[in-house]
């Protein structure tokens, strides 16, 4: 297997007497979706805000490409390539779609510091965010303000920053949450997609979705992660089966 | 953006036409008025970059329209006593030269904001408010016990200063050199609000954790916009001095602070031309209630709970209705 672009070794995090996560090894290898399920509650999200920097670790290190980013500021790691699209959607709900991507394409298209020059009219910030748009299937959509958009659109609206931000990984927090049975869909193809571009973390609750395109899984429960295998793997995996399976499958 | 283009111009295009009628029909004193709703509506749109578009709800405005007000007095009250302020380690004179003055007002501004916004910023909502007023009665508290330059008492200055090719005494000339600043600083603020550092500053606003995990540092993109917000707000008192020839800490007080939240708030939060429309508002209440009874205050609370209440978006909100900030 080659070198992991993202590496989790021991990573420990207690609140109070919970331990959200528990000694978590845990890699993702370039052209791989990578999946993380498990119950709610088992400590998902925060496995992956410890990866984005919105909180720290008590113990164990994050690897990325190599390099300890372990205590590194959330918004360098960002920088560095990590996109990361969230659970709920987190926009600005005043601005277009197109405003949307294009805050995400200022820091690497010149930095944010312009004060003077029109930022609509500023094509290399237009340009790339309109590109993302239109890979994310929001092309048409890209003038109108958040609050004019549906919820599966806001969620492929997640996709299309993720997208804007030349991303090396992606880190996708349950993108299909709420989407009907058709957005799944193509929301699904254009994650296969992807993964060629930057190999994907994918926290998903849809188990159509995870096994049809997981070339990894990982089971989370309570904080550990019990199993990590493919998904034929995890379908007969004993243990799975009893702590998570048992009663959705 | 258009229509709140086109609401500014014609707010300001109003302003001037006021001070041009009362100079045709000789009343001075609405001359004088009127250069003080530019001086305030100036306050105000520095103010509203913090508050508006960074949501930043700064309660120390006051600091920097009374510092910007006492670099001047400062100065140029040396100048005319012909005491330098200080022989060593180098000669450096008092001045009554706007420009200069205009330049160390913004810069003083400008230096006490990034003091001040450095510790400030590390906190939000409630703790910013108060912090940023306890840094403000700092300073107003120094003034007062500060006899050098006046204390309580204040400072006066004795002619007003000079800008080079203008009467500065004559009210209309006086007026039209602080509406051509006013003016300037409008296309600054309507430039500011068009590029990609206002676009970044409102997306921090609206969600800080999304501009963080664009890689963006909202920190760093609030202290440049508390400081530009500051600097405006300085060059403002700069000018109001100038207007009353006196400074005195009552320009540094909370009261101050408040005052330039009521233009914003009045003319509409985040609009480029909301104080504008706040800072005539609030002049034109002070003048006409305020002779009527001394209790206008109580009819601008009024004013401002029907802001408050039934037009969040201020005046401009008014006006401009569904037209959105974009």
């Amino acid at each position: 297997m080659a070198d992991p672009v993202l590496q989790l070794s021991g990573v420990t995090r207690s609140f109070g007497a919970l331990v959200a996560s528990d000694k978590v090894d845990l890699d993702l290898v370039s052209g791989e979706i990578h999946a993380l399920i498990g119950p709610n509650g088992a400590g998902k999200t925060t496995l992956i805000k410890q990866v984005v920097g919105e909180i720290l670790p008590d113990a164990g290190t994050i690897r990325f490409h190599g390099e300890d980013i372990t205590q590194a500021p959330p918004a360098r790691r960002a920088l560095a390539g990590l996109a990361r699209t969230f659970q709920i959607s987190a926009l600005a709900p005043e601005f277009s779609a197109l405003e949307n991507v294009m805050v995400a394409v200022a820091p690497r298209a010149g930095g944010v510091f312009h004060f003077f020059r029109s930022a609509q009219r500023d094509s290399a910030l237009v340009q790339p965010a309109m590109a993302a748009l239109r890979r994310a299937g929001l092309e048409n959509r890209a003038h109108v303000p958040v609050t004019g958009l549906s919820h599966g659109e806001r969620r492929q609206l997640e996709i299309a920053i993720a997208l804007a931000m030349q991303p090396k990984v992606f880190l996708m927090d349950e993108p299909m949450a709420g989407m009907g049975p058709d957005g799944s869909q193509r929301l699904t193809r254009l994650l296969s997609e992807l993964k060629a571009e930057a190999p994907i973390l994918l926290v998903e609750h849809d188990m159509d979705a995870v096994f049809a395109l997981a070339d990894r899984i990982s089971v989370m429960v309570y904080g550990r992660i019990v199993a990590t295998g493919t998904a034929d793997e995890i379908r007969t995996n004993a243990l799975v089966r009893e702590a998570y399976l048992g009663d959705a499958a | 953006m258009r229509a709140e283009g086109l609401f500014t111009i014609a707010l300001a295009g109003g302003l001037l036409a006021v001070a041009l009628i009362a100079f045709a029909a000789g009343e001075t004193f609405t001359i004088t008025l009127a250069t003080k709703v530019a001086i305030f509506a100036m306050a105000g749109i520095g103010l509203n970059l913090a508050l508006g578009q960074g949501g930043l709800v700064s309660f120390g405005h006051a600091a920097f329209f009374g510092l910007g007000g006492y670099a001047v007095g400062i100065l140029s009250s040396h100048a005319q006593n012909y005491d330098p302020l200080t022989e060593w380690p180098f000669l450096i004179e008092g001045t009554t030269f706007m420009p200069v003055l205009w330049l160390v007002a913004v810069i003083v501004a400008g230096l006490a904001a990034l003091a001040i916004g450095a510790i400030s910023l590390r906190t939000t909502g409630v703790y910013f408010i108060m912090i940023t007023l306890a840094f403000a009665q700092m300073i107003y508290y120094f003034a007062i016990s500060w006899p050098a330059y006046g204390g309580e008492d204040g400072l006066s200055i004795y002619v007003r200063n000079g800008f080079p090719g203008v009467n500065t005494l004559d009210p209309l000339s006086f007026f039209l050199l602080v509406f051509a600043v006013l003016a300037a600083v409008i296309l600054l603020a309507w430039r500011l609000k068009a590029s990609r550092f206002g676009l970044v500053l409102e997306a921090a606003r609206q969600n800080a954790l999304r501009v963080t995990s664009a890689g963006i540092t909202p920190y760093r993109v609030r202290l440049v916009a508390f400081v530009i917000s500051a600097m405006i707000t300085g060059l403002a008192g700069a000018l109001y001095a100038d207007l009353n020839r006196f400074v005195s800490p009552a320009m540094l007080s909370w009261h101050t602070s408040g005052e330039i939240m009521i233009f914003v708030i009045l003319g509409g939060v985040g609009r480029l031309g909301g104080p504008v429309a706040g800072a005539a508002l609030f002049v034109l209440l002070e003048h006409f209630l305020g002779g009527l009874t001394e209790h206008w205050l109580l009819f601008l609370g009024l004013a401002l709970l029907a802001v408050v209440l039934f037009a969040r978006g201020g005046l401009a909100g008014f006006v401009l209705k569904g037209r959105g900030h974009g």
